[in-house]
């Protein structure tokens, strides 16, 4: 009788398994957040913090690109979480690749697969992971601080050459699917890109052209910190106020010659 | 990764300015064997350094301390990234509030004698900018870098070029020495890091035309343009291009008034302490020189000063 009942049990999780299978729709959840205090590291997002923009990305083919991150309204200091699930044609050994700017990684069912950690320019890394065949738990995570920005997830699957991993591998479940699909887009603000210095014109006159080469606002930033330049009176300072000194030396005064 | 950029996080910002005391200095300025002087920063400053053992496996001096006024290092790191930076900010401050300093005697003649290499009151500062421009698609993040650097004129190349513009005489030329560390220390890549100043051997053509435009008072305003290209053996490394420029010199304190210069040219290769990043293909730089009213400009020397002692009268080939 309860063999009888264990085996219906099983039966009926199967089924109901492959059924969640078959739920599946195409691509992978992407929830995009404007992250003003980005650091190098992915940051752990409090549950207050909405995502600007949240939507279905079909692949993780995103080429490099300057200015606004492909209709996200979002081209500096953002992250991007992608969910769902990746589905393995073949059970065996994958090599999973992100080639990003700035830095990204790859979890498959919880454990870090591609750590392409940090802030750089486009950058690939890879990692090797056994997947099983059929679905596997995937998230990847990317930050863009500024400058510009891309994003390709791709793989090597066993006995065939490396390829940005197919719309027909990623998928999710609807019932994640976020309701506001599409929609915080339209009505983010769109982020100031700071700006860039261009060629100034043929017919530019000299200071027009000097002016075109000094550093911009944004990047004298550095030089609002109050730094010394007198050791000894940096240390008579330390001395009366309790904080440490933060020294910071360089072949060349850092303050004339970056 | 670039500091500036690193210094530039907004959180860094408040941190150093609300919890620590920030200090910049120059490593052959402040480290015992280029600091001799009887001033005693290098004693101090290279005692301090070697607590942390920074120089094991190659390293140098150069990078982020924490330390107190009495010259305990807490801790030492020479990787800029913002996350780092702001980690290694975490633990200096537990250690120094588990072991604070000592409380010392400082000499406040020491505070105020002059702790760097400033130019002589009568020298003439130019700020030097660099970009590369257009940055190339996909270059490394390195490129978008501002290049910095100061460029000295000094008082006797003022008054060469003001000798011959009162006589109105047919040999108005930019000064050698003056062309020679234009060339050879300021027509520089110094974008991506430390650049390498050129030899005097590395100058291949330095062809300017000085021009008197007009004066009035005491002020000579004179115009310049000219082409310059130096490079290493092999082409590895090089720079080819053009400057224009503009400046008023000012006859009663013989310094420069005003000046204005544009050079832009086709740069290759890299320096030998800069060499990640640099495009594949050679690339665009320009330079923007102005002159520079900035109390640090009258404070902190150029880049080359410290590296090449004949900075005030550079070697120079002579050019066919």
């Amino acid at each position: 009788m309860f063999r009888f009942f264990f085996l219906c049990l099983a039966v009926l999780i199967l089924h109901a398994g492959s059924h969640a299978v078959e739920a599946l729709t195409p691509g992978l959840v992407a929830e995009y957040f404007q992250v003003e205090d980005l650091a190098s590291d992915f940051p752990v997002i409090p549950a207050a913090h909405k995502p600007t923009l949240k939507r279905i990305d079909p692949q993780l083919d995103f080429p490099w690109v300057r200015g606004e991150f492909y209709g996200t309204n979002l081209s500096e200091r953002f992250y991007v979480r992608w969910s769902g699930v990746l589905r393995a044609p073949s059970k065996g050994r994958y090599t999973l690749y992100t080639e990003s700017d700035d830095g990204s990684r790859v979890l498959i069912n919880g454990a870090l697969a591609v750590d392409n950690y940090g802030l750089h320019a486009m950058q690939e890394e890879d990692g090797e992971v056994d997947l099983a065949e059929g679905d596997n738990r995937i998230i990847v995570d990317y930050i863009q601080f500024d400058g510009g920005a891309g994003i390709k997830l791709s793989w090597k699957t066993p006995g065939a050459e490396k390829a940005v991993v197919p719309k027909e591998a990623l998928w999710h479940d609807p019932a994640e699917e976020p309701a506001d699909v599409q929609t915080a887009a339209a009505s983010a603000p769109r982020p100031v890109l700071a700006e860039e210095t261009t060629e100034p014109p043929a017919d530019a006159t000299l200071a027009e052209k000097v002016a075109s080469v000094l550093p911009r606002a944004d990047e004298n930033l550095w030089l609002s910190i109050p730094w010394r330049r007198n050791l000894h009176a940096a240390r008579m300072e330390s001395q009366l106020s309790g904080k440490p000194l933060f020294l910071w030396v360089m072949n060349g005064n850092p303050l004339g010659c970056t | 990764m670039n500091r500036a950029f690193t210094f530039s996080h907004p959180k860094i910002i408040k941190r150093l300015t609300e919890e620590f005391i920030p200090f910049a200095g120059n490593t052959a300025e402040l480290q015992k064997e280029y600091n001799v002087e009887a001033y005693d920063a290098g004693a101090w400053f290279t005692g301090m350094s070697e607590q942390t053992n920074c120089r094991v496996q190659g390293n140098t001096t150069q990078g982020m301390y924490i330390a107190g006024a009495d010259g305990t290092a807490y801790c030492w790191k020479n990787t800029p990234g913002i996350s780092d930076t702001l980690r290694f900010m975490d633990k200096g401050l537990i250690v120094f509030k588990k072991h604070p300093p000592q409380k010392i005697e400082i000499n406040p003649a020491d505070a105020a004698k002059p702790f760097s290499n400033p130019p002589k009151s009568f020298t003439s500062v130019i700020a030097v900018y660099s970009r590369v421009r257009p940055i190339p698609a996909g270059a490394d993040r390195r490129n978008r870098n501002v290049g910095r650097d100061y460029l000295w004129i000094s008082r006797d190349e003022v008054r060469e070029m003001l000798d011959v513009a009162r006589d109105d005489g047919p040999a108005l030329a930019l000064p050698t020495t003056l062309v020679a560390r234009l060339c050879r220390f300021a027509l520089v890549d110094s974008i991506r890091g430390e650049p390498d100043f050129w030899d005097a051997k590395e100058i291949k053509k330095a062809a300017f035309v000085l021009k008197k435009i007009d004066s009035k008072d005491t002020q000579f305003r004179f115009s310049f343009e000219g082409g310059f290209s130096s490079h290493t053996a092999w082409y590895l490394h090089g720079i080819d291009g053009h400057i224009d420029g503009e400046f008023t010199l000012d006859g009663a304190t013989e310094m420069v008034s005003t000046f204005r210069a544009y050079a832009k040219c086709k740069a290759w290769g890299s320096s030998e302490w800069s060499t990640r990043g640099v495009p594949q293909m050679p690339f665009s730089l320009v330079f923007g020189f102005c002159d520079e009213k900035d109390p640090a400009a009258r404070a902190i020397p150029p880049a080359a000063l410290s590296r090449h002692q004949d900075y005030a009268s550079p070697k120079f080939p002579v050019l066919k």
